[in-house]
């Protein structure tokens, strides 16, 4: 059975997101995009 | 530009090596993306119908996603077997459904066109780049710089 990561492992992302840094600031960006490429290709 | 999300990571397993960065940064946070939006997505439906038809209530899902994610790794002539490792370790951690090229190595754009053929259902594909890549600086936006299209698939340049 493989260890796939857990679902409060994944939202450590989003949290990283939502800190003001350069870095929170990249990965919301990046998440943003990401995003909006699922919701047009699902 | 993305590269530094990996350190800024703080929680793991978060498998790497030199040079999969890019690729490994955006595969976690799509498979982040995509299981926020399906436990959104199930928590709406346990909203609405909270008792399935046995009157059992739902459990609250900690599955990230519902369905592996597809995925195409595409061999070198000679892989390393650090990398073989690696790509595993990763289909395990995120959950693919890894479709290899064939074990000779091809070229990008052949093996764009041979998972094409294998699997038409696929709309798109993300790839990871590096800004500083040879073929990076015609992106101008950062989904330029993820998404190749179909459509895309012949000329992109990390393709040719």
């Amino acid at each position: 059975m493989a260890n796939f990561l857990s679902a409060e492992s994944l939202d450590a992302v989003y949290g990283l997101a939502e800190q003001s840094s350069a870095l929170g600031q990249v990965a919301k960006e990046a998440l943003d995009v990401i995003e909006s490429i699922l919701d047009e290709y699902g | 530009m993305v590269v530094k999300i990996v350190r800024g990571f703080s929680v793991g397993p978060f498998p790497r090596t030199d040079g999969e960065e890019e690729g490994t940064v955006l595969l976690h946070l799509l498979v982040a993306a995509r299981s926020r939006r399906y436990r959104r997505r199930t928590n709406r439906k346990e909203e609405r119908h909270p008792n399935d038809v046995n009157g059992h209530a739902h459990v609250q899902g900690s599955n990230p996603a519902p369905l592996p994610l597809k995925s195409v790794y595409i061999t070198c002539s000679s892989p390393f077997d650090a990398v073989e490792r690696f790509v595993t370790e990763t289909k395990d951690t995120y959950n693919l459904d890894l479709f290899r090229t064939s074990p000779e190595g091809v070229a990008m754009k052949e093996a764009l066109s041979i998972y094409q053929r294998a699997d038409p259902e696929v709309k798109a594909i993300l790839l990871g780049t590096r800004r500083d890549d040879p073929h990076g600086s015609v992106y101008s936006t950062l989904r330029t710089t993820f998404l190749v299209a179909p459509t895309e698939w012949s000329s992109h340049p990390q393709a040719n």
